[in-house]
C-alpha cells in the first residue's frame, strides 16, 4: 500500500532541461537546422562544387545565373556557387578560430584574475579596458597591419580582439562563484588554485559563455569578411565572401549578381547562428525560458 | 557631480596611455622599411641611413616610445610619409566628415530604433511584434557593407534617386548614413523591446493607468524613462561602432573622411596617418564612454543620488 502511494520525481540534468528547452525553440532549431546544412556543404564542397573555384575561363566570364552556373561567373569566368560553396569553409574556419582564440584567452585571463583579485586583477582588466577602448575593426585593421594579410593573422587579430568580452563575462561568474561552498570545500580539502579553477569555476561558469561564443561567431566571420573587403584580410583569388563581395562593387552597375550571393550567404550563415544563439541564451537563462 | 567627472577623467589617462602603447607596438613591428615609402624604391642605402638617423628609428624601443609620447602631448602625431604633411592636419581636415556621418547615423538608429521597440513591446507578441523582431534580427546579421552594396544598387544604380559616391550635397549623405545606421536601429529596437517589457508590468505603470493617465503619458514619462539605461548603453556602444564602422563605410561610398585615410594609408603603407587615425578614433571613443556615464546620472536619479552617498 505504501508502495503505491510513493511519488517518483524523475531527475533531469541541467543539460538535458537546456536541451529540452532549446528544442522547444522553433526558431533555434531552425537556425541549428540551417547550420548544419551550411557546415554539410562546406564539407562537401569538393564533390557538390560543379566547378574549380579557382578555374578561370574567359569564354564563360560575366554570364548570369543560369543552370550552367547557378550562382552565375565573374569576370574570370570562375562560377560563383562553386566559390560561394568553399568560401564557406574559410569564413567558417574563421569564425571558430577566431572565437576559439578569443574565448581561450578571455576565459584563463577572466577565470584567473576573478579568482585571485588584487593588484592581478586590477592589471588584468585595465589591459581589458586598454583594448576596449579602441573599436574592434579599427584593433583588427592596426593587428593584421603589422602582420600582415593572411587568414592566420586575420583569425588572430579578431580573436584578440574579442578577448576583452570573454574576460568580462567570466570574470562577472567566477567572482559569483568563487563564494559559494562547494568552493570553499575543494580549497578546505587542499585543491589546488589551478585544480579549483580549472575543475570546479569553469565549468560552472560555461553557461554564458558558451551563448556568447555562438553570437560570436557570426560577428567574427563579418569581421573577417569586413577585413577582406578593405583589401587587408583574405586577397583574391581565395574564395572568400568578402572579398568576392570587394570584387563584386566594381561590376555593380551591370552585374549585381556578384556581390548578391556571396553577401547572401554571410548573411544567411550568421542569421543562422544568431537563431541559435538567441536560443541558447533562452535555453540557459531560467528566467526567459517560455 | 563634478568630482566624479574629474575622477572619471584621471582614469581615462592610464587607458589612453595604454592605448598609445598597442598603437605604437603594432606600428614598431610593422615589416617593411617607412624610409624607403618616403624616399622610393631606388633610394640609396645611405639616404636610407641618413633618414632613419634623423627620424631617431635607430633607438631603442622604449626611447622611440618616450619620444612618440612626449610628440602626442604636443598634438604632434608624425607627417605622412606620402606627401608629408602633419598627420594631425590630415585627420582634422577629415574629422567633421566622419563625425557628422557618425552622428547622423546615431540620429536615424535612435529614432527608428526607438518607436519599433516601443511598438513592438507595446504590442508584444503580435503579428507586428514577430515581424519587428525578425527585421531587427535580419538587420543585425546582415554585413553593413553589404547593405550599403544593396542600397546603393537600389536607389543609385536603378532607381538613380540618390548619389553613390562624394560628400558635399545632402543627398550625398543619405545612403552612407543609412547603411551605418540600420544596423544599430535593429540593435536599438531589440533592447528598446526587452528593456520596455521589463517595465510594462510593474505596479506604477498599472497604477498609472488605473489612475487614468494618457497611455502616451505613461509610455513616453514613465516606461521609457525606466527603461532607458540600458538603452543609452547601447545607444553610446553603437555610436562608438558607427565610428570604427565608417571605415568601411566610407570607403565604399568614396567619402574622404577619417575612414578612407586610414584605409588609404594602410594602402600605401603610410603607417604614421593610421596611427593617428586609430589613436584619435579612440580617444573619442573613450570620451563617448565617459559621456554616458555623465548621461546616466541624469537619465537616473538613482544612479545620482549613488554617486553622492559614495563622496
Amino acid at each position: 500500500m505504501e508502495q503505491e502511494n510513493k511519488i517518483t520525481i524523475k531527475e533531469e540534468s541541467y543539460m538535458a532541461s537546456v536541451w529540452k528547452e532549446f528544442r522547444k525553440n522553433r526558431s533555434a532549431v531552425a537556425g541549428c537546422v540551417i547550420l548544419i546544412l551550411i557546415i554539410l556543404l562546406a564539407v562537401g564542397a569538393d564533390v557538390i562544387a560543379p566547378y574549380d573555384p579557382y578555374e578561370q575561363n574567359y569564354v564563360d566570364a560575366l554570364q548570369w545565373p543560369s543552370m550552367k552556373h547557378l550562382f552565375g561567373t565573374d569576370e574570370f569566368g570562375r562560377d560563383i556557387f562553386s566559390r560561394v560553396l568553399y568560401g564557406a569553409r574559410i569564413s567558417l574556419m574563421v569564425g571558430v578560430v577566431s572565437v576559439a582564440i578569443s574565448c581561450v584567452c578571455g576565459c584563463i585571463l577572466g577565470a584567473s584574475a576573478g579568482y585571485f583579485g588584487n593588484f592581478y586583477d586590477a592589471c588584468v582588466m585595465r589591459c581589458m579596458d586598454v583594448l576596449l577602448a579602441i573599436p574592434s575593426l579599427l584593433l583588427n585593421i592596426s593587428i593584421v597591419s603589422a602582420l600582415g594579410s593572411g587568414v592566420f593573422n586575420m583569425m588572430l587579430a579578431v580573436g584578440i580582439s574579442n578577448i576583452p568580452r570573454y574576460c568580462r563575462i567570466m570574470r562577472a561568474s567566477v567572482l559569483q562563484i568563487k563564494s559559494i561552498e562547494y568552493v570553499d570545500a575543494a580549497r578546505t580539502a587542499g585543491g589546488s588554485s589551478r585544480w579549483i579553477i580549472t575543475r570546479h569555476i569553469i565549468p560552472n561558469c560555461l553557461a554564458p559563455i558558451i551563448v556568447q561564443a555562438t553570437l560570436s561567431v557570426g560577428s567574427a566571420i563579418i569581421a573577417c569578411a569586413g577585413l577582406s573587403f578593405i583589401g587587408v584580410g583574405i586577397s583574391a583569388p581565395t574564395p572568400e565572401w568578402g572579398a568576392m563581395l570587394s570584387n563584386g562593387r566594381d561590376f555593380l552597375r551591370g552585374y549585381s549578381y556578384i556581390t548578391l550571393f556571396p553577401g547572401l550567404a554571410i548573411m544567411v550563415t550568421v542569421l543562422a547562428l544568431n537563431l541559435m544563439g538567441d536560443g541558447l541564451r533562452d535555453a540557459f537563462d531560467p528566467k526567459l525560458r517560455r | 557631480m563634478i568630482k566624479y567627472i574629474v575622477r572619471r577623467l584621471i582614469a581615462l589617462i592610464p587607458v589612453l596611455l595604454g592605448v598609445t602603447l598597442i598603437v605604437f607596438t603594432l606600428l614598431y613591428f610593422t615589416p617593411g622599411d617607412p624610409a624607403l615609402v618616403m624616399l622610393g624604391d631606388e633610394a640609396t642605402p645611405e639616404a636610407i641611413a641618413q633618414i632613419h638617423e634623423e627620424l631617431g628609428w635607430n633607438d631603442p624601443f622604449w626611447v622611440r616610445y618616450f619620444h612618440y609620447v612626449v610628440d602626442l602631448l604636443h598634438g604632434d602625431l608624425g607627417q605622412s610619409y606620402t606627401n608629408g604633411r602633419p598627420v594631425f592636419e590630415l585627420l582634422i581636415e577629415r574629422l567633421p566628415k566622419t563625425i557628422t556621418l557618425a552622428l547622423i547615423s546615431t540620429a536615424i538608429a535612435v529614432t527608428l530604433g526607438i518607436i519599433l521597440g516601443i511598438i513592438a513591446a507595446i504590442k508584444q507578441n503580435s503579428i507586428f511584434d514577430n515581424l519587428c523582431m525578425l527585421l531587427a534580427l535580419v538587420g543585425i546579421s546582415m554585413p553593413h557593407f553589404w547593405q550599403g552594396l544593396l542600397l546603393m544598387l537600389l536607389f543609385g544604380v536603378k532607381l538613380g534617386w540618390l548619389p553613390i559616391s562624394g560628400w558635399g550635397e545632402v543627398g550625398n549623405v543619405i545612403l552612407p548614413s543609412l547603411t551605418i545606421g540600420l544596423g544599430s536601429m535593429a540593435i536599438i529596437a531589440r533592447m528598446t523591446r526587452s528593456s520596455m517589457l521589463e517595465v510594462i508590468n510593474q505596479d506604477y505603470i498599472n497604477f498609472a493607468k488605473a489612475k487614468g493617465q494618457k497611455s502616451s503619458r505613461i509610455i513616453t514619462g514613465h516606461e521609457l524613462r525606466n527603461a532607458l539605461i540600458p538603452i543609452i548603453t547601447t545607444i553610446a556602444i553603437q555610436f562608438g561602432n558607427m565610428l570604427g564602422g565608417s571605415v568601411i563605410t566610407e570607403t565604399i561610398f568614396a567619402i574622404p573622411g577619417v575612414g578612407k585615410l586610414m584605409v588609404d594609408s594602410i594602402r600605401s603603407a603610410n603607417y604614421p596617418v593610421v596611427q593617428g587615425g586609430v589613436l584619435l578614433i579612440a580617444c573619442i571613443y573613450c570620451v563617448n564612454n565617459l559621456l554616458v556615464d555623465v548621461i546616466y546620472a541624469f537619465v537616473d536619479p538613482r544612479v545620482k543620488t549613488n554617486l553622492s552617498n559614495a563622496r
